[in-house]
């Protein structure tokens, strides 16, 4: 819970107009001296302490909700199926391609007309946008990891991290290895909430030094995360499917990190995709594995509060003038 | 007696009026109405020159791109609701959005988290082609869905020095995207501390670490080796243009970039430390140029809450107290007895 703030703090400087009510008291007083000759009459004294006191109240609610009072953003603690999820998104030129299948190998004007990039952005929105439970940071990466944006459930933001990618062509250098470093480290600095996801999507590997893979190996069991990785197949790139048949030889980089990332010890899947709609089904199968409860903290936006200071004003207001109208009964009575 | 008592009935009515008002208030009806506010991508400039040292913040050296951090992180907060602020950087020669507009009210701790993250480590290049990365920056904006502005944070430090003769060209159509460039830096050339990728520091960069002559000026391929031709004898710029033999130190190319600016038709604004700094740059934020209409929700509470406010005061405001005094409201028979 956070203190109450103002978003005018100046109106307050109004406030002593609240005391107003109670002037008139001093200021009328000798101009009807004969009253004090009266018996003194308790309960119009209680009767004209309580008006003098709605009055106030008046006053002071209605000023004080014109300083525009608000709760400022508070968390909310919510309980729900997801996943805190990493994505580390390649930015580098080849993504900028379009796609390829088997058929096509070596026709380059056989490929479809949607880059991958494209194809692979709009499927994640379409997958953020059902996961509404999820925690989602976006890296993107060529020769440097960048940090789009912290780990965030709002929607409007999430889609404003993945839309980013749509202007510009691509960089020129990757480094997958720095990216899972970045995508590691962005979980280290947070408590544990809930399963951990880095999702990696690229179109190609890496052989990574060694000691950055020990540095990985560590950090990734450290952090319990899963990793998936959406390896966007393209033109010409090898696969990284077993089918048995071939040695899949460790000289290809895409094989090469696939085995590294299957050594680490933490669950790990690969969904090779060479068309959009494998990319639906690897994102899909994504979406079916990662259902666990995840406890949350949300941002609440601020909440005004200047509508039940009006609403208590109203409703002295109204108290004050029905006395007033009943007052003027009487004077109609005589 | 008829003028005392249109006198004494106002004070009722204004009352009446007053509860009317406030229970409006309190429902809290908006009107939406088509507001300017700012709407664009601000680029920061992530180059090493932008880790000189050259602001003060608490008696302490602060560096340029933490000095600009801290500015926009102020200009954000002050930013009324409906704002919607993106965050870029520029290295090597291009532009890379990271995140597209987004409302900054509602997204505050987004937008501020992204800009915390914003640093030299990011940097995917050496070479800082500041004109070609604004020039890309602008394009991109002009694809853009809505056509956002672009504000663009720098010191104007060419790396490499380009010559005044050959500078890039901008292919566009100068005042198609708004936009401000937001100088940042002291105008005392400093040394540029050199960090490696990781963000480590190695001290600071050297007279023969750094290119010194822009391309042009080096000498076009001739027969004989360096021999230079005629038309690159003399290319002097403004006041504080490429500053050959110099070009490992770095202060903000102000001239410079007011050239720049006054071709593309863009605002310029020197970055001053502190919170002064802060603030023109807020106001320069809200200026109309970079701001567009968008249809945003006013509360009518705080108006309707206003004239309920003026009217209890108007009832209880000494010169309306001529009158039987609230004290003998209470005792109707005194008064009818009076009357």
């Amino acid at each position: 819970m956070s203190d109450i703030e103002f978003s005018a703090p100046w109106a307050l400087l109004l406030l002593p107009l609240a005391l107003l009510p109670w002037w008139s008291r001093s200021r009328d007083l000798p101009r009807h001296a004969w009253i004090a000759l009266l018996p003194r009459d308790h309960l119009s004294d209680a009767i004209d302490l309580a008006l003098r006191l709605v009055a106030t109240l008046a006053l002071a609610a209605a000023i004080v909700g014109l300083a525009g009072p608000y709760r400022g953003p508070t968390t909310v603690t919510r309980v729900g199926e997801g996943a805190e999820i990493a994505i580390l998104f390649d930015r580098s030129r080849s993504m900028d391609l379009p796609f390829t299948n088997n058929s096509s190998i070596g026709n380059r004007a056989e490929t479809t007309g949607d880059s991958k990039g494209r194809v692979a952005r709009e499927l994640l929105l379409r997958f953020t946008a059902a996961r509404p439970f999820d925690e989602f940071a976006m890296f993107i990466f060529s020769a440097r990891p960048m940090r789009a944006l912290d780990f965030t459930s709002a929607p409007d933001a999430i889609r404003a991290a993945i839309t980013a990618n749509d202007v510009g062509r691509g960089l020129g250098e990757t480094d997958i290895g720095s990216a899972l470093e970045a995508g590691v480290a962005a979980f280290e600095s947070r408590p544990y909430l809930g399963a951990r996801v880095i999702l990696l999507v690229s179109d190609g590997g890496a052989r990574l030094d060694p000691d950055v893979r020990h540095r990985l190996t560590a950090g990734l069991q450290r952090i319990r995360a899963r990793i998936y990785w959406l390896y966007i197949r393209s033109i010409g790139s090898a696969t990284i499917r077993d089918s048995g048949e071939m040695e899949l030889s460790d000289a290809i980089p895409e094989v090469a990190l696939h085995r590294f990332l299957e050594s680490t010890g933490v669950p790990y899947r690969a969904f090779e995709a060479e068309d959009p709609k494998e990319l639906g089904r690897a994102i899909e199968d994504i979406d079916k594995l990662e259902k666990h409860t995840i406890v949350t903290t949300a941002i609440a936006p601020r909440r005004e509060l200047a509508g039940w200071l009006f609403a208590v004003a109203a409703g002295c207001a109204g108290l004050l003038t029905v006395a007033r109208l009943r007052q003027r009964e009487a004077w109609g009575a005589a | 007696m008829k003028t005392g008592f249109a006198f004494r009935l106002a004070p009722r009515r204004a009352l009446m009026l007053a509860t009317i008002l406030l229970a409006l208030a309190a429902w809290g009806p908006t009107v939406t109405l088509p507001l300017a506010r700012f709407h664009g991508i601000i680029v920061l400039d992530v180059t090493q020159s932008m880790n000189v040292e050259d602001y003060l913040a608490d008696e302490r050296p602060q560096s340029r791109l933490d000095a600009a951090r801290v500015a926009l992180h102020e200009a954000l907060q002050a930013l009324p609701c409906g704002s919607r602020v993106g965050w870029g950087v520029f290295t090597e020669y291009r532009t890379l959005v990271l995140l597209a507009p987004l409302e900054t009210c509602a997204h505050f701790r987004e937008l501020s988290g992204t800009l915390d993250s914003i640093d030299g480590r990011m940097s995917w290049a050496g070479r800082s082609e500041i004109a070609k990365g604004l020039f890309w920056a602008l394009r991109q904006a002009d694809v853009m869905p809505a056509r956002p502005s672009i504000v663009f944070v720098t010191d104007g430090h060419e790396a490499p020095p380009i010559n005044p003769r050959h500078r890039p060209h901008y292919d566009g159509k100068p005042g198609t995207v708004a936009g401000l460039i937001l100088g940042v830096g002291g105008l005392q050339p400093m040394p540029i501390p050199k960090f490696d990728p990781e963000g480590r520091r190695l001290g600071h960069w050297r007279a023969d670490e750094v290119q010194q002559q822009d391309t042009y000026s080096q000498g076009r391929a001739t027969s004989i080796g360096r021999e230079k031709l005629v038309e690159t004898e003399e290319d002097v710029g403004p006041v504080d243009w490429a500053t050959s033999g110099n070009e490992h130190m770095s202060a903000l190319r102000e001239r410079y970039l007011q050239v720049v600016a006054e071709e593309l038709k863009l605002a310029y604004l020197r970055l001053n430390g502190g919170s002064a700094g802060a603030h023109d740059l807020s106001r320069a934020l809200g200026r109309s140029a970079l701001a567009q209409r968008v249809p945003t929700p006013v509360s009518l509470g705080y108006p309707l809450g206003a004239v309920a406010l003026a009217l209890l005061a108007f009832v209880y405001a000494p010169g309306a107290l001529r009158r039987p005094a609230l004290r003998s409201r209470a005792q109707p028979r005194t008064l009818s007895s009076r009357s």
